[in-house]
């Protein structure tokens, strides 16, 4: 499907549903004009031709009190238009709230003045929590709407939906992004003092990337929990490192100089190694300090361990498709 | 013959605390115009906080996101029921009906002046809310639960007093129209002069009639809904409240079962200001009469069946949108026949562009593209991307500007010889005319074009989205803003122009105009009582250019 251009004012129409907006949007435009031009067009024509000139005796007018003909005809004319124009406005509006089947499904929470977006992890359980929207490209979304405080309103302009978010209540809405890129989203529903912040991004994105994405993002998530109870006495996330141990501000992809003078570059691998045997390659500077206690197993998952190096990537400015190795499915 | 005649009153019984009909008019008129300066001064700060956010404005200083919310709830408010409300409603309706029914004043001439002065105290309420700790309402002027409902977990903002004083002035000052509708009706209905016909009333008293009517059948639920808004605030009782099992969505169903009708309740009387004016300086009969009279009722029936075109995108179910589509669409039509009789109204007539006949065409031309883009909203699919963004405001100014600003002031230049028994001039009106329509378009037409891009309401400033941010969308709001002020400027030549001639304008004749309906036929202004002997009416009000006479008027009492 076609995008539908940036024309005039209107936004790019970047959804499935944009190009038939528009269509309605341009069409009832020129019919508008069209008939603001006729009407006005008459009524100064008529004060032209009409017009009493300066000293005339004011001559008799005609004493027309009405015409049945054109009355109906004014009457039938506008309502033909009408009709037509609520039949496409509503076959369309319809479109907009009839769900296709199979559509991935996002759980959006609007709060005083934020928006949070949950994804389910596969079958896992999980979910997968952000700020901003991400979804896949060429897909039906569907967006499951709450609001745990005020109302609020759910626009993205480039897609042309909207819906508002009730609290107690769930509705719902729907849209399939044409393309890929980022596009703005906002809550038009006034909702108090910041509701002029109150504002994500959309990122559209291809469906590999996305799921990528899902999984990634939960183990960050999670990964936070852990680091929280288990990690955050020792490792800071702040730049610059503790008197305990290295941070973990950028620490991801950062080539570190060992205490037996060798360098090695802090990925996947070596966080393993680390965790489960945290003595046998330390940072220098480090091996006075207090010994890092190993994590077998038994008390860290090698789930979590995924999660804690999901977590740390998010950290850290490395970009993942400089990687050499891939992380661990 | 009237017991008014009977004692002479004082000057407080006189100008003040006065039953006539015609004094409570003026003070409805003068109330009306003098908020209209104080919710366009609202408008100038936010005006300008929008095209230059962050920089001290001019005469007000800086301005901080909780004052923006509360000058725009405030704004609203005043401009609707403190302006268009007193001085379409209230103030051109006490002072035509009993004067172009024939009669000496309302029925009941001391709820007429009590009806004054509960208005009077709801505008000193509402006004007070400003000075109250926290300022004044801040909840916009539809006032959505849960946000204008205090005392629910987690929206502890809008505590202050200010809000239970909005309640309170909107609903005193509902009490006040309801004894003034009440005056309207049974006079109307009761006092109308031997051989005034309902068929030969002027076309403004059907209007006001019907205006009156939709009014007193709307604004129950509203009040209801306000009371429960209040004891949520006050009490903490739970009907908008989800926790308590409460449902914000009933309060924009009692809202706008109100709001919607409203809004014709505010238009009618302007279409029939319209009409009287362009029938006299077309000298033409008011073509398609009738037509018109039943497009008015369909219009007023069809009022209350549209109200949840506000709702299309609130949760309701989508199957109840189609009706409500329906109907929002059909009610245009209605409106156009009226326009459309209008026109041909002018058509072979002898026209004269005097001042008042500029601003009630200047209405109708504006009008239209009020009109026009209603029908975007009407339709459901479009609507989804329209609601709440500028193109809303820009359509809700172009119909309530034209409809309150171009036709009341069409009705003030037109009737002011009547009323204050001297003339105005005509040159200040017409550059005031063409001051305000170039202006206004200017402040207008660029809001349709924000609206498109996206641009949503209610938003203090627009620098957090980079879109909204472009070097031409900034330059739209400041062109905008420019205009708005062009726009108030202007109205100081209508201010000069109404005291200069109120202090010296050259004395007006009985019927300046030549005009047909009985206000004519006594002395400017009229005197207290206003008929002696009471007239008898002869034909309907819009025989201009009957043939067989050797003038082109024919008053409706001239025997």
């Amino acid at each position: 499907m076609e995008l539908s251009p940036k024309t005039w004012f209107m936004p790019v129409g970047a959804s499935s549903i944009a190009g038939e907006v528009d269509w309605l949007f341009y069409f009832i435009t020129w019919m508008s004009v069209a008939f603001f031009v006729i009407v006005t067009a008459c009524t100064v024509y008529f004060l032209f031709k009409y017009k009493r000139k300066p000293g005339e005796k004011p001559g008799l007018t005609i004493p027309l009190h009405h015409n049945t003909v054109l009355e109906i005809v004014w009457t039938v004319i506008p309502t033909i238009l009408v009709f037509f124009i609520f039949i496409w406005g509503f076959r369309s509006f319809m479109g907009l709230f009839v769900i296709p089947a199979g559509a991935e499904e996002v759980r959006v929470q609007a709060a005083q003045w934020s928006w949070t977006f949950r994804h389910n992890v596969g079958g896992s359980g999980n979910e997968s929590k952000s700020n901003n929207l991400h979804v896949p490209a060429g897909r039906p979304i569907k967006l499951h709407l709450s609001s745990s405080d005020v109302l609020h309103s759910l626009f993205i302009p480039d897609f042309r939906v909207k819906m508002d978010l009730v609290p107690n209540r769930t509705t719902s809405l729907w849209f399939t992004a044409l393309e890929e890129g980022e596009y703005d989203l906002y809550c038009t529903e006034y909702c108090g003092e910041k509701h002029s912040r109150m504002l994500a991004r959309v990122y559209v994105m291809p469906e590999e990337e996305y799921k990528q994405w899902v999984w990634d993002n939960a183990k960050v998530a999670t990964g936070k929990e852990i680091y929280d109870t288990k990690c955050s006495a020792c490792h800071s996330l702040e730049a610059g490192n503790s008197e305990m141990a290295p941070t973990w501000h950028n620490l991801y992809g950062r080539t570190e100089t060992l205490s037996d003078g060798t360098t090695i570059e802090v990925l996947d691998d070596y966080i393993w190694e680390s965790i489960r045997y945290p003595h046998l390659k330390i940072v220098d500077g480090f091996e006075a300090r207090a010994r890092m206690a190993p994590f077998p197993k038994q008390s860290l998952s090698d789930e979590e361990v995924e999660n804690i190096i999901g977590f740390m990537k998010g950290l850290s400015d490395y970009k993942a498709d400089e990687a050499s190795e891939d992380p661990k499915p | 013959m009237s017991t008014h005649h009977a004692a002479k009153p004082g000057f407080l019984g006189r100008y003040v605390f006065s039953t006539d009909h015609k004094v409570i008019g003026l003070q409805y008129l003068i109330t009306g115009v003098l908020m209209a300066f104080i919710g366009g001064y609202l408008a100038y700060v936010f005006r300008m906080q929008l095209a230059f956010p962050g920089n001290s404005i001019p005469g007000f200083g800086e301005l901080v996101p909780q004052q923006y919310n509360t000058f725009v709830t405030m704004h609203g408010t005043i401009m609707i029921f403190w302006v268009a409300m007193p001085v379409l409603l209230a103030g051109f309706g006490n002072l035509l009906i009993p004067l172009m029914v024939g009669t000496e004043d309302m029925a009941f001439p001391t709820l007429n002046m009590l009806s004054y002065w509960v208005f009077f105290l709801s505008t000193v309420v509402l006004l007070g809310s400003f000075f109250v700790p926290g300022s004044a309402f801040a909840g916009g002027w539809t006032a959505y639960p849960p946000l204008s409902a205090d005392g629910y977990v987690g929206t502890p903002f809008w505590d202050g007093l200010g809000g239970h004083l909005w309640i309170l002035a909107v609903a005193l000052e509902f009490v006040a129209f309801l004894m003034g509708g009440i005056n309207f009706l049974v006079t109307t209905i009761n006092m109308r002069a031997p051989g005034m016909k309902w068929r030969r009333m002027p076309i403004i008293l059907w209007m006001l009639v019907i205006a009156v009517l939709t009014f007193v059948f709307a604004v129950g639920p509203l009040i209801a809904g306000a009371v429960m808004l209040l004891l949520d605030r006050t009490l903490h009782t739970g009907f908008y409240n989800p926790a308590a099992g409460g449902d914000p969505i009933l309060f924009q169903h009692l809202f706008w079962f109100f709001g919607h009708p409203e809004v014709y309740v505010l238009l009618l009387p302007s279409l029939g200001i319209i009409c009287e004016i362009i029938s006299v300086f077309s000298r033409k009969p008011l073509f398609g009469y009738r037509a018109i009279l039943y497009s008015t009722i369909v219009a007023g029936v069809l009022s209350f069946v549209v109200w949840a075109h506000h709702q299309f995108i609130a949760g309701i179910d989508p199957r109840m949108s189609s009706f409500f589509s329906i109907t929002t669409i059909m009610i245009s039509i209605p409106f156009a026949i009226v326009i459309f009789a209008c026109i041909a109204t002018l058509w072979r007539g002898s026209i004269r562009l005097t001042t008042p006949m500029l601003f009630a065409l200047g209405a109708i031309a504006e009008f239209l593209i009020g009109g026009v883009t209603g029908i975007y909203l009407g339709s459901s699919a479009l609507d989804i991307y329209a609601h709440d963004t500028y193109f809303v405001v820009a359509h809700f100014h172009y119909t309530l500007i034209p409809v309150v600003f171009f036709g009341g002031l069409a009705g003030i230049y037109f009737w002011f010889p009547k009323f204050v028994g001297r003339t105005t001039n005509e040159l200040l009106g017409k550059v005031h005319f063409w001051l305000t329509t170039i202006s206004f378009n200017c402040a207008f037409l660029p809001l349709f074009i924000l609206g498109i891009a996206g641009q949503h309401r209610r938003v203090f400033d627009y620098s957090a989205f980079p879109s909204l941010m472009a070097g031409e969308l900034t330059m739209l709001r400041q062109i905008a803003t420019y205009a708005v002020i062009v726009m108030l400027a202007a109205q100081i030549l209508f201010v000069v122009n109404v005291v200069i001639s109120f202090l010296r304008g050259p004395k007006a004749e009985n019927n300046p105009w030549q005009a047909n309906t009985l206000e004519w036929s006594v002395a400017s202004p009229p005197p207290h009582g206003n008929f002696d002997p009471y007239p008898a009416v002869y034909r309907g009000a819009y025989e201009y250019s009957a043939p067989g006479r050797s003038e082109d008027w024919w008053p409706q009492d001239a025997p």
